[in-house]
């Protein structure tokens, strides 16, 4: 009904806005658009990327006039209050412009006057975006409390977001890491917290929900990631706990007091413990697999006292061999990159599907950068071993958690970079030289209104090879039914 | 006499509650924007509590939220009375149209029972009056049932089932000129397929859908008090089609009379007085009106750590904390700075402390926090704008400007909004502005550590020693110890108070010392502080008195227990900690 709604709104805007340019004044420098998609490289198949004109003193111009033509073929004009592009058109100038270039002249009217600004370019990439869409969790960027939350799901080549799940469905319940299998939503996983806390492991069509504290570790399954057979889920168990900046420039360090890695197999319902993946003098976390499951990466602090030493976690990534078949990891922990070494922390390890690639989080300490303004987003060449930030797709606010498309060119990653506080999603791809790509802000119907009216953020996007079906009332239903399977040790 | 039923309803909140007028003003932030009104449209019962919302914005000016008020009852006695009358109500039955209203009046004292409940009372009285105008033609009632209950439902909630019972009753009394009571059946199956189907909708569970989303602000299934109130409504009009017509006037007038000054007493007894209490002090906190803290304090003894700390932070806003913080209750430090809660309203108190001391971080928090603890979802004007505020005092100027360019679309924070975002155009200037460049001036500084409430003395000691003109987090330090019995840190960090600027050593400070000092020694002339001769006299009779232990009843009397040694050497904490623990609930 809303759609419907602001789709009469909008043709009856479109149709009102026809404010054509005159006595247009040349101006010589570039407009200021937001979001800015200057000399950014999207892929075939994006939604539009509508933008705003702002003036110099930010606020949004009269009525914009802008011509976007393909430097293979194709143009699109648009003029109205904002750079609003008829969604047929755009799909088929990007077609059309597949690895070329679209130059884009905006016409702002600002206070009566018509002005003409530089020509700017969008570079269209020859690497195909496999997603059919993304997933993240929507909350407000608060402390402990959490008000109106859930996991939604994000159409990429149009503007349709879908709640999977709100905590309304179950009074009081905080959901949070959904995870599927590269890409693949067929196999997922999320938390429940609260009073009906819960692990779901959704595999081969059916949901299980296992206890939300696993006896024998004596803590939750928290940071998932599947094997690419689907037959394992690697977690982490973490005693976190978070604490308060007093001075202004920060707010909140979230801290692990201890924590483990483990394997789960759903099949035999049971996890896989190794001593060397428990180990009490170092802090486990966020385990990953390899692309071809034969390996797990994790990062593995020293177990410095917490809260007293919390600036002196510094995390490495480390990796140990993982035998599918037979459900045993190696015998021996490598470090795959020094982190500390250069007094730094990497967390939130992402290999690339091709194997190509290991993404990162680059901190100055802790096991959370999402609240620290200098956290970067690193590149490890696996081949090379040669370890870089991608200084292109970072910023000076905090840029975190990241996911690869199931191509292995595009990733998505949050960033405060945008007011400092919200996060918001950016798309990036890497090419083959390792050449990252200038990113640009997910795509929405109207920029600004959007996210000057959001205020939320946005946590742990992943892709998704196609829509999530899932029934929220059986899964409230189940939730609240209370009955949990009891994980065992394999 | 609805004008009168009206001009009481006003007087009572306008003038004996305005503190519930602005604590339901805090608990939401009404938008003049069409994605505002899509928002609450979106959920069934949204168009009751858009049109709630609507009212009780103007809470924020009290007269103006007191007549909306009285409007809504008066509304809804009306509709009651016209559709009694519909079923033939004599006039002498008149008085007894106002019984549902002084039912939703005393229910209402409850104060989570949300004014979209009322708002949907009154949408399903004129419902059923609408039902009287497809009398005589089958095909509008048909209308009525498979278009009108599933959009009522969808407007203003389950109360809708309302609907089905006065169909039932009205069709069974005109069953002898064609009524048809059977026709309840198919509303009754179109609002329960609503409700059922609303659920493919929306993600709430059944449970909540058929209790009401928008009635009360925690998601509770069920009340009673509610359904009562629901079932008066319908049932009074209808009962006006049987009650005789009596000749003697008298008799309906009594019954009336009777079953009002019921409602009358229902009402007296809903209105909880300890809940009202804190209530209240938030308003007088939220207003400044410290003096009028105090003098409530004086009235009556406040025992909740957020009343408490109420007392404590307008004694120090007047600049009495030092000296008279013993004159009135005190319940350990909690009484300084309470104990964290995750609900909507503790944090609130402890907040505003921050805030005013300069722990603008820690005010952000607390604030956030109780905002995110709204359990109907809301956002706060009033925690809204101390964000925006702690944001620009740090420097946070976007995240500032996009709250601020939210708070244009209200009626009544427009102004602030406006004017703060021009300031923020000039950040300079606001180290010269009385609040942001003062709360700039005496912030932590320097380096960075971890709020921790086990070391809040710490914490007091390095902002004053960050600003020395910080007397309140000097005075927050030394009564914290001071509270917490800890005469050592007292001792410890008492001589700081040299950069405060005081005339002469605060009263309870003096006392602390004077005790302090006959402990050690017996010349009490000797003592090396400047103290007043009057509290020296008073305390040294205290410690006399204290000693021999004789006429110890004697302390419990002024000028003895305000004395800063009754708290330390008498008080009982273990009785302050069970009053507590009754309290949690409230508190």
């Amino acid at each position: 009904m809303k759609k419907i709604i602001i789709a009469i709104w909008m043709s009856v805007f479109v149709l009102a806005c026809t404010d054509k340019p005159q006595d247009v004044a040349l101006m010589d420098e570039m407009p200021r658009i937001f979001p800015d998609y200057v000399d950014v490289t999207v892929p075939v198949g994006i939604a539009p990327l509508n933008f705003n004109v702002l003036d110099e003193k930010g606020k949004e111009v009269d009525a914009v006039d802008v011509v976007m033509k393909g430097s293979v073929g194709g143009e699109m004009h648009v003029n109205g209050e904002y750079a609003c592009w008829n969604e047929k058109d755009w799909h088929e100038l990007l077609e059309k412009n597949r690895g070329g270039k679209l130059k884009v002249v905006v016409c702002a009217k600002e206070q009566g006057q018509w002005k003409q600004y530089k020509e700017f370019e969008m570079h269209v990439s020859s690497d195909a975006l496999e997603a059919y869409g993304l997933t993240y969790r929507r909350i407000r960027p608060g402390y402990e409390v959490y008000s109106k939350m859930g996991i939604y799901q994000r159409n990429l080549s149009n503007f349709e977001e879908e709640a999977i799940i709100e905590n309304s469905v179950v009074t009081g319940m905080c959901i949070n890491c959904h995870t599927v299998n590269r890409t693949n939503p067929d196999q997922t996983t999320f938390h429940v917290r609260g009073m009906h806390g819960a692990t779901m492991v959704k595999s081969d069509g059916k949901r299980e929900w296992l206890k939300a504290q696993i006896d024998s570790i004596k803590g939750a399954m928290v940071y998932p990631y599947w094997h690419p057979t689907g037959r394992y889920c690697a977690y982490s168990t973490n005693k976190t706990s978070q604490s308060f900046h007093a001075v202004k420039e920060e707010r909140i360090e979230v801290f692990d007091q201890s924590s483990d890695v483990f394997v789960y197999h759903p099949e035999s319902k049971a996890i896989l413990l190794d001593s060397l993946l428990m180990t009490k003098s170092h802090y486990e976390t966020y385990p990953v697999f390899s692309y071809d499951g034969k390996s797990l990466y994790f990062c593995s602090s020293i177990a410095e006292p917490i809260p007293e030493r919390y600036r002196e976690i510094r995390y490495n990534i480390c990796r140990i061999d993982f035998d599918a078949e037979k459900g045993e990891f190696g015998n021996e922990v490598d470090t795959v990159f020094n982190a500390c070494v250069m007094g730094k922390s990497a967390t939130h390890p992402r290999p690339s599907y091709d194997g190509r690639y290991l993404m990162f989080t680059m901190a100055d300490y802790g096991c959370f950068p999402i609240w620290h303004k200098e956290a970067d987003n690193w590149l490890l060449d696996l081949k090379t071993g040669e370890a870089k930030p991608m200084d292109v797709a970072n910023s000076a606010d905090t840029d975190s958690w990241h996911n690869w498309d199931s191509g292995s060119k595009w990733f998505v990653f949050t960033s405060r970079r945008g007011d400092g506080l919200h996060t918001r999603l950016y798309l990036a791809s890497v090419s083959d030289d390792g050449k990252v790509t200038k990113p640009f802000l997910l795509p929405q119907q109207n920029p600004l209104k959007y996210d000057g009216e959001l205020f939320d953020s946005y946590n742990t996007p992943d892709f998704i090879s196609k829509s999530v079906e899932m029934d929220y009332r059986s899964v409230g239903r189940e939730i609240y039914s209370d009955e949990r399977i009891k994980v065992g040790v394999k | 006499m609805s004008v009168l039923f009206g001009i009481l309803v006003f007087g009572f909140w306008r003038y004996l509650y305005v503190s519930v007028l602005s604590f339901q003003e805090e608990y939401q932030l009404f938008l003049w924007t069409s994605d505002y009104a899509m928002e609450r449209i979106a959920v069934p019962g949204g168009l009751a509590s858009y049109v709630g919302e609507f009212i009780t914005q103007f809470n924020h000016a009290p007269l103006f939220g007191a007549i909306g008020l009285s409007m809504v009852f008066v509304l809804f006695q009306g509709l009651t009375w016209l559709l009694g009358k519909k079923n033939g109500a004599d006039g002498s039955w008149y008085l007894l149209s106002f019984l549902p209203a002084l039912a939703l009046w005393a229910v209402m004292g409850d104060e989570n029972v949300m004014l979209a409940f009322a708002v949907s009372l009154v949408a399903a009285l004129g419902m059923m009056l609408l039902y009287h105008l497809t009398d005589g033609r089958v095909w509008t009632k048909w209308i009525y049932i498979i278009v009108g209950g599933p959009v009522f439902y969808w407007l203003f909630g389950p109360i809708a089932f309302l609907l089905v019972i006065y169909v039932c009753f009205h069709e069974w009394m005109n069953r002898r000129k064609g009524g048809q009571w059977y026709l309840f059946m198919p509303l009754l199956l179109v609002v329960l397929l609503s409700v059922i189907g609303s659920a493919y909708v929306v993600q709430y569970p059944l449970e909540r859908l058929f209790a009401g989303l928008e009635y009360y602000r925690y998601p509770v299934y069920s009340s009673q008090k509610l359904v009562i109130v629901s079932l008066l409504t319908v049932v009074i009009p209808c009962i006006y089609a049987v009650l005789p017509s009596s000749s003697k006037k008298w008799v309906p007038g009594l019954v009336s009379m009777g079953m009002v000054l019921l409602g009358a007493g229902l009402i007296r007894m809903s209105f909880n007085q300890v809940k009202y209490d804190l209530i209240e002090y938030d308003f007088l906190v939220r207003t400044e009106r410290w003096s009028d803290v105090l003098a409530k304090a004086k009235e009556c003894d406040t025992k909740t750590p957020m009343t408490v700390a109420a007392v404590n932070l307008a004694l120090s806003q007047k600049g009495l904390l030092a000296d008279r913080i013993f004159e009135y209750y005190q319940n350990g430090s909690e009484g300084l700075i309470p104990t964290f809660n995750r609900d909507m309203s503790s944090p609130v108190m402890t907040a505003e402390i921050f805030f005013k001391m300069g722990m603008v971080n820690d005010a952000h928090r607390y604030m956030y926090e109780a905002q995110e603890a709204i359990p109907n979802y809301r956002k706060s004007g009033r925690f809204s704008k101390r964000i925006v505020q702690c944001e620009i005092v740090n420097g946070q100027y976007e995240v500032a400007a996009k709250y601020l360019r939210m708070f244009q679309h209200t009626l009544f924070y427009k102004k602030w909004a406006d004017e703060t975002l021009e300031l923020i155009q000039n950040p300079q200037s606001l180290d010269k502005h009385p609040l942001y460049g003062w709360l700039r001036q005496i912030r932590f500084g320097g380096e960075d550590f971890l709020f921790s409430d086990m070391e809040m003395d710490q914490m007091f000691g390095l902002l004053f020693v960050g600003n020395k003109k910080n007397r309140m987090a000097y005075e927050y330090l030394i009564c914290y110890v001071l509270l917490q019995r800890d005469l050592d840190k007292f001792m410890k960090y008492y001589s700081l108070g040299q950069y405060v600027g005081y005339k002469s050593i605060p009263r309870a400070f003096q006392e602390v010392l004077i005790g302090e000092w006959m402990q050690r020694n017996t010349d009490v002339r000797k003592i090396p502080y400047s103290v007043d001769s009057h509290v020296l006299n008073t305390t040294a009779d205290f410690v006399r008195i204290y000693a021999s232990g004789r006429d110890r009843q004697l302390l419990n009397q002024p000028p003895y227990c305000y004395n800063a040694l009754h708290y330390l050497l008498l008080n009982d904490l273990g009785k302050e900690n069970r009053t507590q623990n009754e309290l949690k609930e409230i508190y």
